[in-house]
């Protein structure tokens, strides 16, 4: 009976410790390589520099980032000291360029403008010219009246010969009348009253046909000569306006020149 | 050339001035056959066209007469400046005005009498178009206005007034050419 219950036990025992004997290999092995980890992260750590090695790297870095720093800052002085020389050349070059244009410019426009002067001259000259013609419009009123009056003249003679005629027409009737009061020796006298009465009637007619015509002569002379007169207005209109161009063209010159 | 409606425009103007001036341009009183008549004439020119203006009064009217020729000044009758001439001066220029509105260069004559029977033969200067206004002034007197229309060859005028004038402004409105 003991003999089964140690059997047992063992039997136990075994079965406890084999799972117990895996874990520890499994842990023993755990631990094998966290020492192992450990021990390399020792030596990695070893490797680094030290703190104190550090210091002074920095230090020596620092030291030669000043020397850079003052370098860099003095080069940039040296440039910006060039190129301000360079500018200042620049610009005098610029501005000795920029006169001597100017300078031909002007003689330029000194030209342009005595051109301009001289041309303003000449069409001053032609603009007042043209003016004197404006006084031709007066002359024409004059002239006009004259012809409507020389009209009015030869109407009033006409008038006058017409009174003659009627006259001559009446005396033609009576001198037949009196040929006829004479019997036979007044019939020579009466073809002869006839004679000068169809005479007179004829020039009767010629009279009027006269009249007539001086009355259109006379609408046509003056519409005609109005027409010169209105035109010579408008053209000194005209001459007007340019004169005030003219003008200002002048001012403009002096204002630019 | 005139168009119809340019024409009716141009009447418009000359209404409008006859009534500036204190002219009615719709009279219906006829202008009374008078014993003589004056007639009074102005033109206005242009390079396009020409207006001649005829004005028919009565010369034995109550108003005094235009200066009839002096007989003993050897036929040469003196400016004619008077009343009626003034008048037609007057409304001419307001016409003028309204012209000048479109046509920048216009230019106006003198007015001049010459012997009313001379209105029988308007035919012999050919007008392109003619206008009649019967006018009565506010102080009794009438006359007729003749608008004669001469353009100029190979021109087309047409414009029209483009606002109703104003009766006291010195223009006559706008012409607007077309």
């Amino acid at each position: 009976m003991n003999g089964w219950i140690w059997l047992a036990v063992l039997g136990g025992m075994l079965l406890a410790g084999l799972p117990l004997g895996v874990w520890a290999s499994v842990q023993r092995e755990r631990l094998r390589h966290a020492v192992q980890a450990r021990e390399a992260r020792i030596a990695e750590l070893a490797q680094r520099p030290t703190r104190d090695a550090l210091d002074t790297a920095l230090q020596r870095h620092a030291a030669d980032i000043a020397a850079l720093e003052a370098r860099l800052t003095e080069l940039a002085r040296q440039h910006a000291a060039e190129l301000a020389a360079v500018r200042e050349q620049a610009s005098r070059a610029e501005s000795d360029a920029l006169a001597r244009q100017r300078a031909d410019h002007e003689v330029q426009l000194g030209l342009v403008h005595d051109e301009l002067a001289a041309e303003y001259a000449d069409l001053k000259q032609d603009i007042d010219a043209l003016h004197d013609i404006v006084r031709t419009a007066e002359r024409w009123h004059e002239e006009l009246q004259r012809i409507v009056g020389n009209n009015r003249l030869l109407k009033a003679q006409n008038d006058e010969f017409t009174k003659i005629v009627k006259n001559v027409v009446m005396l033609a009737l009576n001198a037949a009348i009196e040929a006829a009061r004479a019997g036979e020796h007044g019939r020579g006298f009466a073809v002869v009253a006839d004679g000068v009465r169809e005479l007179a009637l004829q020039s009767a007619r010629v009279a009027d046909d006269y009249r007539r015509n001086l009355e259109v002569n006379d609408l046509i002379t003056t519409t005609t000569f109005q027409d010169m007169q209105a035109s010579s207005n408008m053209i000194r209109t005209a001459v007007f306006s340019l004169r005030a161009t003219a003008e200002r063209v002048q001012q403009t010159m002096q204002t630019a020149g | 050339m005139f168009t119809p409606a340019s024409i009716d425009a141009i009447e418009t103007l000359f209404r409008n001035a006859i009534r500036e001036h204190g002219g009615s341009p719709d009279s219906a009183v006829t202008t009374v056959a008078a014993s003589a008549r004056n007639a009074i004439v102005l033109s206005i020119s242009s390079y396009l066209f020409k207006i001649v203006l005829l004005f028919d009064f009565p010369a034995d009217a109550g108003k005094p007469q235009g200066r009839e020729p002096a007989a003993g000044r050897g036929g040469m009758p003196a400016p004619c400046l008077d009343a009626r001439a003034e008048l037609v001066n007057m409304i001419c220029g307001s016409a003028k005005r309204g012209l000048g509105q479109t046509f920048p260069h216009v230019g106006m004559s003198t007015p001049i009498l010459i012997d009313g029977n001379c209105l029988e033969h308007v035919a012999a200067i050919a007008p392109d178009a003619q206008r009649r206004l019967q006018v009565a002034m506010g102080d009794g007197e009438a006359f007729a206005c003749l608008i004669c229309l001469f353009a100029a060859k190979d021109s087309a005028i047409d414009f029209r007034l483009a606002a109703a004038p104003v009766a006291q402004a010195a223009g006559s409105g706008e012409l607007e050419l077309f």
